[in-house]
């Protein structure tokens, strides 16, 4: 989180770390004039979105071992140890399984209606909704750096895109930026939020896969691929900041996220941005079904337009999200048919 | 024409016709085999993409890997509607109608209704309902999305055909009266340099210009001018459902339209001065002149214009995409969008291509219509 350090300076507002205080530092924010967030309430704008696997993963961490029931044999949850979900993932008939249940129903299960109270309370604290409806998405960049809004969620990349634009900026402009790691729920939030803290680095998941029943040459070769592009030299290399770019002269002491991968050293000479913190962590929270598009389109347009932008209620849009989420998971289970495991489901539902 | 043909001595006997026919076809065969390339290119890269949308419309096909025959299922969810009534709930014990606090009565939400009734309403989604009286009526669809782009389609039709002709006809009538042939030929370049301007710049500006005033940032042009009169007529026109339409046939005003103003003028400088002098002599003003005598001799250009109104219309959705992208919650929605975000969004070819299929015939409808019109008319010869 991106935040203009002057003006947070200026008004004795403190860098928040827990939900709460984020929220009741955007309304500080306001009451000093000024807009916390400019976002638009677009598909090509992260911001409103990217906490929602966040937030909606750690609340559903309790539920982690009722819903990944195709696990290997022996597995358990560890939210404290990041590794224990490395192998395990979330499939089709899991969701299917879960969502019939109640476990993964917004209309039923608690976890979605809390993230939907706190969603909601986050943009009417730190945006202006009837803006976010208007704008789109390549504004908000823009509107971080010359001053509009004084928070701004993205990732390191954004930082040389900051400094540049900064730079060319009249100096009476011109701020001095830092950054805080996003603000975790706690139990003040709710119960759900009593294992751990928010996974801003969202998982270890994140990388890359190579798909079963791979002809045994071609596996070779993305093995061999993927050890190259994670060994230490290489993966070094992509952190390509403490630099001075030689266009502009312009330095970049800082690093990029805190290696993801084990045994990658920072670059001497950086400054880490935030610690890196890690807890074990499934993709549960469902917006939408796995790998139908659909789905997620709908629930952009009810949840963040409709619901964030103030048109309908929490109860109606919990209502539209289960069913867009069940029409979702049954194009899901015809998409993904090959995989699909009948019995199982059969299995587990009466 | 006589020129490409040439009696053939040795040609076996045939039917006269059609040994004319084929004489002249043999004997033009260079200029047929010059058309060629054009024919086959044509059929690989327009007929061929047309003829195949019409057959997956009829598939339920992702693209990849599922595509299977579904008959018409796909028109049948696009343009499914009903109704559903809802009645006040009442108390189980007296049977008298509940009220909220506010006194309201108290309604059970459609959508729950729906999934109660799910054998007569299974996969419907509400669209829109009005209240008679007590009773609520809702109108549901399959694809509400789609209707709602239906109807929001016919506006700008309508909108978009009167800017198309209305504006652009003043502009030519004016310019073609003007004294000066030194400026009408100004005005002339003036009115066409526009058009130079990306579409996507000119969009875009627009999008501006309906902005409010936000953090540090001062209120876009539309807004800016409100303002001057009164700063509660500001308002977020593309965030507001009830006012992006509108917003969005606004965007373009004054809606000087260079090409079509000079179709139409080609097509006031094509009548001939006797027909001026003709009305002049029996005491026409200069709206009789108009409404008896350019109108009907610019029937031809208009219908032109007309017609490429329309299609921009029905097919065209580049500016939603950029100003709205269809929003906020599908209110400016068009089908053209909507074709566009289930094939390469959502993955759903067939059902995309039912959509074009849907469009074609609305436009094949309105280019028939036109041309048995044009048909209708009797046309002046100059």
């Amino acid at each position: 989180m991106f935040y203009d350090k002057t003006f947070f300076d200026a008004h004795g507002i403190a860098a928040p770390t827990t939900w709460n205080e984020f929220i009741d530092a955007c309304w500080a924010i306001k009451d000093a004039g000024a807009l916390p967030m400019y976002i638009a309430l677009k598909p090509n704008d992260a911001q409103w979105f990217w906490p929602t696997g966040m937030i909606g993963n750690f609340a559903m961490r309790s539920k982690v071992e009722e819903v990944n029931l195709l696990h290997a044999e022996g597995w358990t949850f560890d939210v404290e140890d990041p590794t224990s979900t490395i192998g395990e993932s979330i499939t089709v008939d899991e969701a299917w399984v879960a969502f019939n249940k109640g476990i993964l129903d917004p209309a039923v299960a608690p976890e979605f209606r809390i993230y939907a109270e706190m969603a909601k309370e986050w943009a009417d604290a730190c945006t202006d909704p009837q803006a976010a409806l208007a704008a789109d998405g390549n504004e908000v960049y823009q509107a971080f750096w010359t001053g509009q809004s004084k928070i701004f969620m993205n990732g390191t990349w954004f930082i040389s895109t900051l400094v540049n634009e900064l730079a060319n900026l009249p100096e009476e402009q011109q701020f001095e930026w830092s950054i805080f790691a996003h603000p975790t729920p706690t139990t003040e939030n709710g119960d759900v939020f009593s294992m751990g803290a928010i996974n801003q680095n969202m998982n270890l998941r994140n990388g890359f896969i190579v798909p079963k029943g791979l002809d045994p040459a071609k596996e070779a070769i993305a093995i061999d691929f993927l050890r190259f592009m994670t060994s230490t030299e290489e993966a070094t290399k992509l952190f390509s900041l403490n630099r001075v770019d030689e266009a502009t002269g312009v330095e970049y002491p800082w690093s990029y996220d805190p290696p993801a991968i084990v045994g990658i050293p920072m670059r001497p000479g950086t400054e880490a941005l935030y610690p890196r913190i890690d807890y074990g962590e499934m993709g549960l929270f469902l917006t939408s079904a796995p790998g139908d598009t659909q789905s997620w389109t709908e629930w952009l347009t009810f949840f963040g337009q409709e619901y964030l932008g103030g048109m309908i209620d929490i109860d109606t849009v919990l209502e539209e999200w289960s069913f867009s989420l069940e029409d979702g998971l049954e194009r899901s289970l015809e998409t993904y048919r090959d995989e699909v495991d009948q019995a199982f489901i059969d299995a587990n539902l009466p | 024409m006589a020129t490409l043909s040439r009696p053939v001595a040795d040609a076996p006997p045939m039917p006269s016709n059609r040994r004319n026919l084929l004489q002249r076809i043999w004997d033009a065969k260079f200029v047929y085999l010059i058309l060629v390339p054009t024919f086959v290119l044509l059929v690989i890269f327009a007929y061929y993409p047309f003829v195949n949308a019409l057959y997956r419309s009829l598939y339920d096909w992702n693209g990849v890997n599922v595509s299977n025959y579904v008959g018409m299922e796909n028109f049948a969810t696009l343009l499914s509607l009903k109704f559903a009534t809802v009645d006040p709930k009442t108390d189980e014990v007296t049977g008298e109608p509940l009220r909220d606090e506010a006194g309201n009565l108290v309604y059970e939400d459609i959508r729950r209704v729906m999934r109660n009734n799910e054998e007569e309403f299974e996969d419907f989604k509400a669209y829109t309902s009005i209240q008679i009286g007590d009773r609520q009526y809702h109108l549901v669809a399959k694809d509400p999305v789609f209707i709602r782009s239906m109807g929001n389609m016919l506006v700008f039709v309508v909108a978009d055909v009167a800017k198309a002709i209305l504006i652009p006809i003043l502009l030519a009538v004016m310019l073609y009266h003007l004294w000066s042939h030194r400026w009408r030929y100004i005005f002339r370049i003036m009115l066409i340099l526009p058009a130079v301007v990306p579409g996507v710049v000119y969009i875009l500006l627009w999008r501006d210009f309906f902005k409010m005033p936000s953090g540090n940032q001062q209120a876009g042009l539309v807004n800016q001018l409100l303002g001057l009169i009164d700063p509660n007529l500001m308002h977020t026109w593309l965030g507001d459902v009830n006012t992006v339409i509108p917003a969005l046939i606004f965007t373009g005003f004054p809606w000087v339209n260079g090409a079509n103003t000079l179709i139409l003028l080609a097509g006031l400088l094509s009548i001939p001065g006797e027909l001026y002098d003709a009305v002049r002599m029996d005491g026409a003003g200069a709206w009789t002149t108009f409404r008896r005598l350019e109108l009907p001799m610019l029937r031809g250009p208009i219908r032109l214009v007309l017609v490429f109104a329309l299609i921009g219309a029905v097919q065209g959705y580049t500016g939603i995409l950029i100003m709205t992208n269809g929003g906020p919650a599908n209110a400016s929605m068009v089908p053209g969008l909507w074709l566009y975000q289930n094939a390469f969004q959502f993955n759903r070819y067939g059902y995309a291509s039912a959509i074009g299929v849907i469009l074609f015939i609305i436009l094949i409808t309105f280019t028939v219509a036109s041309q048995r019109m044009l048909r209708s008319e009797v046309e002046y010869e100059g």
